[in-house]
């Protein structure tokens, strides 16, 4: 659904140029082509955005569990004070949410 | 804070604290540093030890002992119980220590022989030339200071960065993360000198409960299961508060500790040129039982000595580091890790109906020591099914 709304969106983008051609078909391909492309790009994005770890302070024990597990490296423990880099957490791995003994960790769309 | 020191150590745990003061006693110039305001606090630790293995490093002091333990029960999922005697152990078991203390005293013992420590002093990253570690920016007090060093010792503990940072790939595997929730539990009726271990697939999933004295009517009481055996309503924490109403519903919890503990194998290679990594940084805990202080004393002191040798010579490279590595695999605790990584392996996905069996043959057994080795052989005479299963087991034993 999202797709074909997205089509028809670019479509209406290109009307002007569908209008005015002689082959109204190249306007439709060229919208969907241009559909596809952005829709790849926007797969390329980094996806911080989105969804984030949020960290519940209040049921964070400190402990340090996650950090050892996370496969990028993205958790510190700065003394009391955990802390991601939102920049290099791949965010739906969910690791770390996973392994907290107190259900500190959670994940929230943006 | 100087700006050169002969060895940096970071992490001021047992590891780093025995490594601090093996190289200071060596005459070196040794800085210590550690993230937290206070050595050893929060504690994150059931706090048991063997008396043999600690008196490999500091003699017994009442005021860092909780409990002189003789004896240790291993209970299976039907309630089964197994008991090891101090006499089977040549009368000597174990103590629970007192962790704020102890680890405090251990960093006093560094700093008496020489060592400089700074606290609230964190490594934030590794200062790397031509690709080999040469020191740590540290952070202080709202300061950054660059502290150069011909060997670093990475003595940071589970949550261990500074390896990575230099590009060791320290991460744990999910489901060899044994994540722990514990309680202090005051007034309850308990063995003040036993160490329970209750095993049972349903109530601790590929881990186990434990019971470790603190005193008369007191103990820390905790629990560790799988990384993968945790999610939201089935954490640690929630098998333990299940266990306790059901066990002790009327005990009272004065305080809560948390923690994670590596039961992977160890690193692949514990050095790098001018860097050393001991203790649960390098991932040496004991995958059966979750034990790693003295693991972590003896690499730490190991370390010492090993970066005072290298440093004298004029060479810290990673082959001449080298020696650390081979000298900690060839020792007893290199080759327990070995044996144990493989019973673990073994026995950690038994379902309670196999536990059930090993453990009832085993309340019947006379073991003459404490020896993995020795049980385990003894389980499997008891339950020839074993060997069909655990054909790989032998052969590690
Ligand atoms: C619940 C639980 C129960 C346990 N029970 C037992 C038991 O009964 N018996 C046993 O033998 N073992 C037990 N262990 C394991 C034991 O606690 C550890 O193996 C032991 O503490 C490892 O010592 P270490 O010196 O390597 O690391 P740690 O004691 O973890 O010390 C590491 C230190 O480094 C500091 N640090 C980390 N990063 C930095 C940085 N960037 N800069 C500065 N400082 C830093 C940390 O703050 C910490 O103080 C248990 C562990 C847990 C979690
Ligand atoms: S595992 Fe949970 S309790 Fe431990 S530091 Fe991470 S978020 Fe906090
Ligand atoms: S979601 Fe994955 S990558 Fe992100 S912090 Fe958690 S474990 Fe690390």
């Amino acid at each position: 659904m999202r797709g074909n709304a997205g089509i028809s969106c670019w479509h209406r983008v290109l009307g002007k140029t569908r209008d005015e051609n002689t082959n109204p078909r190249l306007g439709v391909v060229a919208s969907i082509l241009l559909h596809y492309l952005f829709q790849r790009i926007y797969a390329l994005r980094p996806p911080i955005n989105r969804i984030m770890i949020h960290i519940r302070r209040d049921v964070c024990g400190y402990c340090g569990a996650c950090v050892s597990v996370c496969p990028h490296g993205s958790l510190e423990l700065i003394d009391t004070y955990l802390t991601v880099d939102a920049q290099t957490c791949k965010n739906k791995c969910k690791i770390c949410s996973t392994i907290c003994p107190l259900g500190a960790l959670e994940l929230v769309e943006k | 804070m100087k700006e050169f020191y002969d060895v940096l150590v970071i992490g001021g745990g047992p590891g780093g604290a025995l490594a601090a003061k093996t190289a200071a006693e060596t005459g070196l110039s040794v800085l210590l540093v550690e993230k937290r305001p206070a050595i050893g606090v929060p504690v994150r630790c059931a706090e048991g030890i063997g008396k043999d293995a600690l008196a490999e490093f500091i003699e017994a002091d009442p005021k860092w002992i909780a409990a002189s333990v003789e004896r240790a029960v291993l209970i299976g999922p039907n309630g089964t119980k197994f008991t090891i005697s101090n006499e089977a152990a040549g009368g000597k078991v174990g103590y629970v220590l007192d962790r704020k203390v102890f680890d405090r005293e251990l960093v006093w013992r560094a700093v008496e022989a020489g060592a400089e420590i700074q606290v609230h002093a964190r490594a934030s990253a590794p200062i790397m030339i031509g690709g080999s570690v040469q020191g740590a920016i540290i952070h202080q007090h709202g300061k950054i200071y660059e502290v150069r060093a011909k060997v670093v010792i990475a003595a940071d503990g589970v949550e261990s960065k500074f390896p990575k940072w230099a590009g060791i790939d320290t991460t744990v595997p999910l489901w060899e993360l044994e994540t722990c929730v514990q309680y202090i539990v005051n007034d309850i009726d308990i063995d003040p000198k036993a160490n329970v271990f209750y095993i049972s697939n349903e109530a601790c999933p590929w881990g186990y409960i434990w019971i470790f004295p603190k005193g008369p009517r007191s103990a820390n009481i905790g629990i560790g299961i799988a990384g993968t055996k945790s999610g939201e309503g089935h954490r640690a924490k929630d098998y333990l508060d299940r266990y306790l109403a059901k066990e002790f519903p009327n005990g009272k919890v004065t305080e809560l500790i948390v923690g994670g503990v590596p039961v992977c194998r160890p690193l692949e290679c514990s050095v790098a040129d001018n860097l050393i990594i001991v203790g649960d940084a390098a991932r040496l805990s004991d995958p059966i039982t979750g034990g790693g202080i003295y693991n972590a004393m003896y690499t730490g002191k190991l370390a010492g000595n090993v970066a005072a040798a290298a440093i004298k010579n004029g060479d810290t490279s990673k082959k001449a580091l080298m020696v650390y590595d081979k000298t900690w695999r060839d020792s007893h605790l290199g080759k327990t890790l070995v044996r144990n990584y493989a019973v673990k392996e073994s026995f950690i996905k038994m379902d309670d109906k196999k536990l059930n069996s090993i453990v009832h043959s085993m309340s019947d057994m006379q073991i003459e020591d404490l020896s993995v080795k020795k049980l385990v052989l003894a389980i499997f005479k008891e339950n020839p099914w074993l060997a069909l299963e655990l054909p790989h087991l032998l052969k590690a034993l």
